[in-house]
């Protein structure tokens, strides 16, 4: 039985995120991790673990509500406005989904790390830079030694343990492992991505895995990568509303030609549409978190149009928030443009929004087919 | 006409000939993969242009140019930057020299226009300010007659690689009295003058590109004032159009475009080329078509110009669109090349590059193209405000 949040205690987990990043997560803080090794805030995270936030996506065995995706959504929506540079995303929900939905006791205690924050996660499945995660997997599996490559892991350059997809004997399905990161077999090469966040790319030779979940994962990998795309969405949003609020105080406050920009007619026009599009983006999310549990392609369905509008409302906004910002916009000084930067990341990181488009139409409502 | 026309073809084929010949490899690459330019790169190109006559190709001959025709100076930006060569810097060359060879004393000609030409001078230009963007005339640096200098405070703001120039171009306030566009006068400042302070502007690429400069009582003499005191408004206003029609970047766009084709031929997805997915196939076709319309526009606008067909908003429409065009394409080529689009450190584009960590060699420089061209629909008047000039121009509005 999903426990779900009830919408007092949503309010409630909004507020208590809102007022940590109000009282701890400045711009100016967020600055200061920014580019110095590991990329994030060591006692933000701590702080995220305390409050029980990085178990939020989880089993309620680990003390979390991963059933109900609005508790996911609310913390990514929440902190990705902070811009916040803490692996969440990639190990709490990520990580955690998958290992979740594996369903094993073999991977309980790695759950209970990431619940805890004691360690930080790192899925890696991604091998080929052109089909990212959508690409075929050709690293192997063999007597539980792993070998191959893998690209663009998330915070793969930070990371104490990684999940890792790998074909079994070979030629088989694809399975699931858990490896050290300090394991002799990996060896790991990092760097930034354009929004100042870590991530690498691993080669592993013979890396010491522990299978987790079934012989063949593919569904499961599927499956998790969904929920990490409707959590992926709420950031976005998070991001947007964020932007749209200081694109609107810009123009209410900046002064050309003897008057607010706000009074500009063409102006005010482009402000409705940027909040239409963080309206829909609003609706198509709750959407989805409707039928998160439904075992029908309506999930899948919902899940993508949820993330292909997040990413064309996030480029929109991004776009916009420059723009209206003028020169300011371009500056590493103000949130504009690490929004901007965090939004690309976002619409290209489980794949883009041409491929989000395909899952939407390859999920086609039951009556259409 | 169709002499001009002729002479124009023939121009095209030695510039072409040109850039083959004499523009250096490595300079080349850095410009088409998309690397981040010095100092020592431009002027490498700029003594290139100098030995060819055609630094200052665009200046009437009694000043030391070609006296090129209005479509020989597009075709020479058309084909040099298709070819891969560097920006041609334009505050001195196109923005400061012809406002000096128009409205300037002849000793103020004799004294600035022999090192723009040599390279040896290099130019700022001291236009927006905090609150003066969009709405120039707003400017509120000072001015203020003291016998035969002017004692000069204020700031202005997104000024241009500051950092490497001699003299900046500034527009400031000689009466508070005035309407706004009528109290402004065009001053040439010495950048070695006491009282002067540079501060630089990380922008979103991480670069250093642009600068506050802070003026504290500057003092500049009356004689490096251009033209009429309170004039300094319509001298800007001709400037401002010579950099609109350099904006359209119709060859840049078309070297972009070449890029983007031969990127999406070698990049794979879903186990085929890129070119071959129908729906990105279906987007460079319509990139390659607004392509096609600028050029189109581009040529028309020149053509009646040189008719003696009064051009009201031409530049403005080319501006506009050869500006989101730009954007169009290098966002194009983010998505072309992957998870490699969001990869990005400032590392990788400097100096002769570094490949990205996931195996597509331009791909840094895509990135960084990608957020650099953002600034293109805000500089050299935003695109709210071409739109607005159109509106008025055009329309009668």
């Amino acid at each position: 039985m999903a426990i779900h949040l009830d919408a007092d205690a949503r309010a409630l987990l909004e507020q208590s995120v809102e007022r940590y990043v109000a009282a701890n997560y400045s711009f100016e803080q967020r600055r200061r991790s920014l580019g110095v090794a590991p990329g994030y805030s060591d006692e933000a995270w701590r702080d995220y673990a305390r409050f029980g936030w990085l178990a939020l996506p989880l089993a309620e065995a680990q003390g979390g509500l991963g059933d109900d995706p609005a508790a996911t959504g609310t913390l990514a929506s929440r902190l990705g406005a902070a811009l916040a540079l803490e692996p969440v995303f990639g190990s709490a929900i990520l990580c955690g989904r998958l290992l979740v939905r594996c369903a094993d006791p073999r991977a309980d205690d790695a759950l209970s790390s990431i619940a805890s924050g004691a360690q930080v996660f790192a899925l890696a499945h991604a091998e080929s830079a052109d089909d990212g995660v959508a690409g075929s997997i050709h690293a192997t599996a063999r007597a539980g030694r792993l070998s191959g490559a893998k690209t663009l892991v998330l915070h793969g350059d930070a990371a104490d343990r990684l999940v890792i997809s790998a074909r079994r004997a070979g030629d088989g399905p694809v399975g699931l492992f858990l490896v050290e990161a300090r394991d002799p077999g990996v060896t790991i090469a990092p760097y930034r991505l354009v929004d100042g966040r870590g991530a690498a790319t691993l080669t592993l030779d013979a890396a010491r895995g522990v299978p987790v979940g079934p012989e063949d994962a593919a569904a499961i990998i599927d499956t998790a990568l969904d929920d990490a795309r409707l959590a992926l969405a709420s950031e976005c949003w998070g991001i947007v509303r964020m932007l749209n609020d200081l694109t609107l105080a810009h123009l209410r406050t900046r002064h050309q030609f003897g008057r607010p920009l706000a009074t500009n007619q063409v102006l005010q026009h482009r402000a409705v549409d940027l909040h239409i599009g963080e309206q829909e983006l609003r609706a198509v999310i709750d959407a989805a978190e409707r039928v998160f549990d439904d075992p029908g392609p309506r999930r899948r369905r919902a899940i993508a149009a949820a993330a292909a509008l997040a990413f064309a409302v996030g480029r929109q906004a991004a776009h916009e928030a420059v723009q209206l910002h003028g020169g300011m916009g371009m500056t590493d000084d103000l949130p504009v443009s690490h929004a901007f930067r965090r939004l690309m990341v976002a619409a290209r990181l489980l794949g883009d929004r041409d491929r989000m488009l395909a899952r939407f139409a390859e999920a086609a409502e039951p009556a259409r087919r | 006409m169709d002499d001009a026309f002729a002479a124009a073809a023939r121009f095209r084929e030695e510039v072409r000939a040109f850039c083959a010949d004499a523009l250096p490899e490595r300079l080349r690459a850095k410009v088409t993969r998309g690397l981040v330019l010095e100092k020592a790169d431009y002027l490498e190109y700029l003594h290139l242009l100098e030995r060819r006559g055609w630094v200052v190709g665009h200046w009437p001959r009694e000043h030391g140019g070609c006296g090129w025709s209005a479509l020989e100076r597009f075709v020479f930006e058309e084909e040099t930057l298709a070819a891969g060569a560097p920006w041609l810097i334009p505050f001195g060359v196109t923005f400061v020299g012809p406002v000096i060879y128009t409205y300037g004393s002849p000793a103020q000609r004799e004294r600035f226009l022999p090192p723009i030409r040599s390279s040896t001078e290099w130019w700022a230009q001291g236009y927006s300010e905090p609150g003066a963007g969009s709405d120039l005339a707003a400017l509120q640096t000072r001015a203020v007659r003291d016998g035969e200098h002017y004692v000069v405070t204020g700031q202005k703001l997104w000024t241009t690689y500051v950092q490497w120039a001699d003299w900046i171009f500034c527009l400031v306030r000689t009466d508070t009295e005035a309407r706004p566009q009528q109290g402004i006068s065009f001053l040439l400042i010495d950048l070695r003058s006491p009282g002067i302070t540079i501060r630089p502007i990380a922008t979103m690429d991480g670069y250093h590109h642009v600068n506050e400069v802070f003026f504290d009582a500057v003092r500049v003499p009356v004689a490096n004032r251009v033209g009429e005191e309170g004039r300094g408004w319509t001298y800007a206003k001709f400037l401002l159009a010579n950099e609109r029609m350099m904006v359209s970047e119709a060859g840049r766009s078309a070297r972009q475009m070449r890029r983007l084709h031969t990127i999406a031929r070698q990049v794979r997805r879903d186990g085929r080329p890129l070119a071959d997915d129908p729906h990105f196939a279906r987007r460079l076709v319509e990139l390659d078509l607004k392509l096609h319309v600028l050029q189109a526009t581009c040529h028309r606008a020149l053509v009646e110009t040189m008719r003696g067909i009064e051009q009201g908003a031409a530049a403005s429409i080319m501006k506009l669109r050869g500006s989101e065009l730009r954007q169009d394409i290098a966002e194009t080529l983010v998505d072309a090349v992957g998870l490699a689009g969001i990869v990005f450190d400032l590392e990788t584009v400097i100096g002769d590059g570094l490949p990205s960590p996931l195996g597509h060699d331009d791909a840094p420089g895509i990135v960084r193209d990608h957020l650099h061209s953002r600034a293109a629909t805000i500089y050299g008047g935003s695109n709210e405000i071409q739109r607005g000039i159109i509106a008025r121009a055009a329309l009668g509005l």
